[in-house]
């Protein structure tokens, strides 16, 4: 299209809607309107197939989106990643940094050993809190208490109370975990600044109660800890500590990486880019979150202990907020939400200001504020995230945070060395037999039974009663206000009724909250999308997907957990496919257009294989072509045996595809039936039109003739040829 | 009775001062949906600046005139700190206003002691020869009189340029809906610079008025800045009025605490500060939209 005409634009949203232009014969004056609607739905179907349409797009605000996108083709594979792959990158790196870590050992001088054992406790915090900060979007400012709290109860074990000085770092990781849990559970109720505040205040608490201690109880604040004495042999010289904490960094390190890369590294980032959006497809927001918050807890309270070794010395003063906020700083510099990269950046970074600003706190503390800044404002992804996105060092392997952060870079996952769409596992996209009902629930998928639900005076959803029967469409239609997302949100979880019951599938889940309604077979759209922006489209898809192995063997990356991603991964590629998303595969979400990420959302939920869809607005800010592919997909899901519920002012797409409908007004159900049935009702007239028209609608819906209750779960219901929508009204 | 009157005097007269700085913080919080980090270090900037130029050796600059210095340095720095976060504000999240706030007080709270001393140092008060109020005995200082009248009467300035000006509306609309307030005619840029400016002036006032009560030094910055917003918190971070009403409880809760604590254990007494938190916490969690407030909306 270079130098031809403007691709087509969504009168909507203004954004360029390129996969349709790309589908457009090449450059002709037409190609200036609005697409026409041919007699069959366009568009849809057809992929841009080994088009790149980034670079051919000549449109400003492209260009300008265009740095920001990863245009990749899946199976474009450079000729250098196939005698170094990734992964073989990946070991090379391993192995180097290893025989680095250990040569450091054996010839620097206790001068400089010294330092880099301090910046290894360093990488090891920066490590736990880049999960927690960068991973989980959890802002901590509160964290040294946690590093105090391993370290006194360590020292106080270790010295007082005749426990062994090697089981130190134990007690270190488990008190600094525990007092992680007992901080977190409370204080993860609130979000951002406020999380922020209340770890800065923990922080000071234990700041002062420790150096209360000074006067009340010095012993106790003062304590000058045991040395290790492993099979006789004293470690107390720097080169022992040295290798020691070698052993515990690497440990660290290993664990970490394992988890940025595995289902629950991908469910951390989806809780930080959307809770409500990692809630709908199953994930425990608090307990994930928690979970984070403890791995952080445990890393401060082990590095807290280590510390005794190397200092020799407990004080209060070690533990000022001042060094708290030192290693969120040096993190952020390295580059949050990387997955070692960061911390190590960071670590260097202290290692560095020991030798630069020798003896000079101040000065040291000072420099750093400013490299923060710099870094804030200038490159937000940090040193390494940057360096990462550019391939500003090419050999490097292109780390999977590239793919979570803006990428200009073409490449793709490293565990996708093995995964192969649709040809190992052709079960995923199968069509899929509806699960069994219960006999309780007397054939309906969903029942809403007199669902009440109040804000303040305002009664917004009042009494309403829906039975939805398996394998059925069933829409909720009323003008603005009248309750159809309150009513949705009750049946999601995301707000509670008043009184009254929801049942899914034979299940009273009235009281559970929105991530185990997805156990119960419920998934959900958003009227408001709720994507994983920063995350890659098919991790966006493969967050939806369960893991089968356990959290511990995630965590250590067993071979059994490396195959499961395979899984993951590959169904996630075969959902893509089936939904003809495939060319947005590595783009990061936050960066597609509105239309793509709609369907993207769509896809995400269908990922959880649920037997009950809530899908909100699928046709609000569409253009005609995007709305026959949404109808068109909806009608596939409910083909694979999925039951839906649509909100949806749409006519023509109710028309098409719901077997009942359902209208609100001011909260109450005012009738039910086809939508032929509703549109004669005179109570629905009034509501819309403000007056009772007596004769028939001039102009009856198309569609297949509709069955009131449970419909056979027949052929997709593809709109019929020439059929066209007409734009939808935004908002 | 007489303790307890006591406490009220040095509860009332502190809180009046932590009101003020929950004030700063309400404003800017109130328009941007920002806390600032920095505003304690805006505060321990002022009453250094002042207290230089007026115990200069070579010329002493009068306390009002040094004053008013202050305050200029003062709006400055927070002219500063918002050129400082705007970059930030582009991306989604807290995470890049925290950093850049938290970094720029860091900045100013360790450049502080190139220029200044570390140790206390005396601040002169409007009223060197503290007698008392005649007739209430040595209850009320008058430079305790003073602060909590001059906190108040800026209290009611805020809270009618809040309710009753222009500007006070546009904040408001900023708050709610930058591009919508753009929309209507309203610079949200030129909003938001007045809230920093103003709260930089309020906090700055605050200090003068907390410095001669208690001492100087480099670090009451960072001690004032938390309890402002532990007493922005208890109050409803939202409001104008619950700031004010936080930083009188907060006032007397700490100026009570020891007296109780006292009861329990002699030692506890002398280290109230981490009940002060734990309260601050409790509140945080349980109740976040303040032991006043109705709603909250989130922070950013």
């Amino acid at each position: 299209m270079s130098g031809g005409p403007q691709p087509p634009v969504n009168p909507t949203h203004g954004n360029p809607v390129p996969d349709y232009a790309q589908t457009q014969p090449p450059a002709t004056p037409q190609a200036q309107q609005p697409p026409p609607v041919g007699p069959s739905t366009p568009g849809f179907g057809i992929k841009p197939s080994g088009v790149q349409p980034a670079a051919k797009d000549q449109d400003a605000r492209s260009r300008r989106s265009r740095k920001h996108t990863a245009w990749t083709d899946v199976t474009q594979i450079e000729e250098e990643d196939r005698v170094l792959t990734p992964s073989r990158r990946r070991a090379i790196l391993t192995l180097l940094g290893l025989a680095g870590g250990i040569g450091l050992g054996f010839t620097v001088d206790q001068y400089y050993l010294r330092r880099f054992l301090i910046a290894l406790l360093a990488l090891i915090v920066a490590c736990g809190m880049n999960v927690l900060v960068g991973h989980t979007g959890q802002v901590s400012l509160g964290h040294i208490a946690l590093y105090a709290v391993g370290g006194y109860s360590a020292a106080w074990a270790t010295t007082y109370w005749g426990v062994p000085p090697i089981l130190g770092l134990p007690i270190g990781a488990i008190v600094g975990g525990l007092a992680g849990l007992a901080v977190g559970a409370p204080a993860l109720r609130l979000r951002g600044a406020y999380l922020a505040l209340a770890t800065l205040a923990f922080g000071l608490i234990v700041y002062n109660v420790t150096d209360s201690m000074r006067q009340t109880n010095p012993d106790l604040a003062t304590v000058t800890p045991p040395t290790i004495t492993i099979s006789g042999i004293e470690i107390a010289a720097d080169q022992q500590l040295y290798f020691f904490g070698l052993i515990f960094a690497i440990l660290t390190l290993w664990i970490t990486r394992s988890l940025t890369w595995s289902s629950i590294g991908r469910r951390l980032m989806a809780v930080r880019d959307s809770e409500d959006g990692a809630a709908s497809v199953g994930i425990s927001v608090y307990r994930y979150k928690l979970g984070a918050f403890f791995f952080s807890a445990v890393t401060a309270g082990m590095a807290g202990a280590m510390y005794n070794y190397v200092d020799q010395l407990v004080n209060p003063s070690t533990y000022d907020t001042v060094q708290s906020i030192r290693y969120l700083f040096v993190l952020v510099i390295g580059g949050l939400g990387t997955a070692i990269s960061g911390p190590f950046v960071g670590a260097g970074l202290i290692f560095a200001l020991q030798l630069l600003a020798e003896g000079y706190q101040q000065a040291e503390n000072l420099a750093l504020a400013f490299v923060l800044l710099l870094v804030v404002w200038f490159l937000p992804r940090g040193i390494a995230g940057t360096l990462g996105e550019t391939r500003f060092i090419r050999w490097l392997p292109r780390p999977y945070e590239t793919y979570t952060v803006l990428s200009r870079s073409p490449g793709r996952l490293p565990v996708l060395e093995g995964a192969r769409p649709l040809s190992h596992q052709p079960a995923y996209t199968e069509i899929r037999q509806p699960r069994p009902l219960p006999p309780q629930a007397g054939g309906y998928v969903l029942i809403v039974e007199n669902a009440v639900k109040r804000f303040g005076g305002i009664t917004a959803v009042d009494n309403v009663n829906i039975r939805v029967p398996q394998g059925g469409i069933h829409a909720l239609m009323g003008p603005n206000g009248s309750g159809k997302t309150t009513t949705l949100d009750l049946i999601a979880g995301s707000q509670f009724p008043d009184s009254g019951r929801i049942i899914i599938n034979g299940a009273d889940v009235t009281a559970w909250p929105a991530h185990k309604r997805e156990k119960a077979g419920l998934a959900r759209t958003f009227q408001n999308i709720q994507l994983f922006k920063e995350l890659p489209v098919i991790w966006n898809v493969a967050s939806a997907i369960p893991p089968r192995v356990g959290m511990a063997k995630q965590i250590f990356h067993t071979p059994g957990a490396v195959k499961d991603e395979i899984r993951i991964h590959g169904d996630a590629l075969a959902m893509l496919e089936e939904w003809d998303l495939t060319y947005l595969t590595f783009r990061k979400a936050g960066v597609c257009s509105y239309g793509q990420q709609k369907m993207i959302e769509l896809a995400r939920a269908a990922a959880t294989k649920p037997d009950l869809l809530l899908v909100d607005e699928p046709s609000t800010g569409l253009n005609p072509m995007w709305i026959a592919g949404m109808v068109q997909a909806l009608a596939k899901i409910n083909a694979q045996g999925t039951t839906l519920l649509l909100i949806e002012h749409h006519q023509a797409v109710i028309g098409d595809l719901a077997h009942q409908v359902t209208v609100l007004d001011q909260g109450r159900v005012i009738a039910e039936g086809t939508l032929d049935e509703v549109r004669r009702d005179p109570h629905v007239q009034m509501v819309y039109l403000g007056e009772v028209h007596n004769q028939q609608p001039t102009a009856p819906p198309p569609g297949p003739p509709q069955q009131p209750t449970a419909p056979p779960p027949g052929p997709p219901q593809q709109p019929p040829p020439g059929m066209t929508y007409p734009a939808s009204p935004a908002g | 009775m007489k303790t307890f009157l006591q406490v009220i005097a040095i509860g009332l007269s502190q809180g009046a001062v932590y009101a003020l700085v929950a004030l700063g913080i309400t404003l800017i919080f109130r328009t941007t949906r920002i806390l600032n980090f920095a505003q304690g270090q805006i505060l321990m900037v002022a009453v250094f600046v002042s207290l230089t130029l007026n115990q200069n050796a070579l010329k002493s600059i009068p306390l009002p005139i040094a004053w008013l210095i202050g305050i200029g340095v003062a709006v400055g720095l927070g002219v500063l700190i918002e050129l400082g976060v705007r970059p930030t504000l582009k991306h989604s999240g807290s995470l890049g206003w925290i950093l850049a706030t938290v970094g720029m007080a860091t900045i100013i709270q360790f450049i502080a002691p190139y220029f200044w001393p570390a140790d206390d140092r005396l601040y002169p008060s409007p009223f060197p020869n503290d007698r008392g109020i005649p007739g209430l005995g040595s209850l009320f200082s008058q430079r305790q009189i003073f602060t909590i009248v001059a906190a108040f009467l800026l209290m009611l300035g805020v809270d009618w340029l809040y309710n009753k000006t222009k500007l006070g509306r546009a904040m408001k609309a900023v708050a709610i809906d930058r591009d919508a307030a753009a929309l209507m005619g309203i610079s949200a840029k030129a909003t938001v610079r007045w809230a920093f400016i103003l709260s930089a002036a309020l906090t700055a006032i605050a200090g003068f008025l907390v410095a001669p009560l208690t001492f100087a030094n480099i670090a009451m910055g960072f001690d004032l800045g938390v309890k402002g917003f532990v007493a922005a918190v208890l109050g409803g971070i939202d409001s104008a009025r619950g700031a004010i009403a936080g930083g009188i409880m907060l006032g007397i809760f700490e100026a009570a605490l020891p007296q109780v604590l006292d009861l329990v254990s002699p030692n506890l007494a002398k280290y109230p500060l981490p009940f002060v938190f734990a309260l601050f916490i409790l509140v945080l969690v349980f109740r976040p939209q303040g032991i006043f407030g109705t709603a909250i909306r989130e922070a950013r």
